[in-house]
């Protein structure tokens, strides 16, 4: 790479660390959101009168097998 | 295509889809960047005039790229939010801006580092650096509007009149090489006619482009089922798979 490698280097490593990162902080994101929600969820006393649509966590459970 | 579209638009069937479609997207995204890197930094050959410094372009290329494209997808998610009131829209378009100012970054910090040894200068108050540098700020007040609410549904629409009347900056940035006089190089791939670059030199970039659209789109939805989760942890399915009592939070 000659004179350039520094620069090579700057350019490839800051474009890794951003693609790196963004891995991360998505996993990171999806685990807090729902390890937030779920105490949220803890604290407060179970509902009553369920979702406006009771049938769409089965809908989603179907999807999820495929089915 | 409607039942299509609004089948989409259901929070848990885009939830399990989206958990399903970030990882097959996210293995051929780090395969094809491999392929790409080495085919880049390896295989294609220097060019005479820049030598070796010219590889930064499969990296600051597909990174450019993606931040017009990211900024566009937002906007358009946030039309469709604010028209259609499509909730999922606005979780797409919020998901859509912390990776979009990231490859805005990652595409101004590589381009300065082929701007010194080519320019002699790592910046310039160019039409085509400035103009993506206003996407950054972008991007930044379209984060720094959605925090500044507490209400979700009024930082949604905010957001959204933002990034629409943001967009505006996309068409700037692609055709300020063409209005004004640029020390940015022309278009290379974007021509109608054939492209001006070899293809030994040519399949790698298009390798990384590709790579990192995938890459996009596996993120998004990463990201994209947090924010629905966010949203959605009122209903039924939601606290389902929050309490693992349904199969579609377990990963």
């Amino acid at each position: 790479m000659g004179p350039y490698t520094g620069y090579l280097l700057v350019a490839y490593g800051v474009t890794a660390a951003v693609l790196i990162g963004n891995i991360l902080a998505a996993q990171r994101q999806f685990r807090g959101t729902r390890l937030r929600l779920r105490e949220q969820l803890n604290r407060r006393a179970p509902r009553r009168g369920g979702s406006a649509n009771p049938v769409a966590g089965e809908v989603a459970a179907r999807l999820e097998r495929g089915s | 295509m409607w039942n299509w579209f609004f089948k989409l638009a259901s929070p848990p069937h885009f939830y399990a889809l989206a958990g399903k479609l970030s990882s097959w997207l996210l293995v051929p995204a780090i395969i094809l960047l491999a392929i790409g890197t080495w085919g880049g930094l390896v295989l294609a050959p220097p060019d005479y005039q820049q030598g070796d410094a010219f590889r930064i372009i499969y990296v600051h290329v597909p990174s450019a790229y993606l931040s017009m494209m990211i900024y566009v997808t937002m906007a358009a998610a946030s039309a469709i939010g604010l028209i259609w009131r499509i909730k999922l829209a606005h979780a797409v378009a919020a998901s859509c801006a912390p990776i979009g100012a990231s490859f805005t970054f990652a595409a101004l910090v590589s381009g300065a580092t082929w701007g010194k040894p080519m320019w002699g200068t790592y910046w310039a108050w160019d039409p085509r650096l400035t103009s993506e540098l206003i996407l950054l700020f972008l991007y930044f007040g379209y984060m720094g509007l959605r925090g500044a609410f507490e209400n979700l549904s009024q930082a949604d629409r905010a957001s959204a009149i933002l990034a629409i009347a943001g967009v505006v900056n996309v068409p700037i940035i692609h055709f300020s090489v063409i209005w004004w006089a640029s020390l940015h190089q022309g278009p290379t791939l974007s021509k109608l006619e054939a492209p001006s670059i070899s293809l030994a030199m040519l399949w790698p970039l298009l390798t990384m482009i590709l790579a990192f659209t995938l890459y996009f789109l596996g993120i998004l939805a990463m990201r994209v089922r947090a924010e629905v989760l966010e949203r959605e942890v009122q209903s039924r399915w939601a606290q389902d798979v929050l309490r693992g009592s349904s199969p579609v939070g377990v990963d």
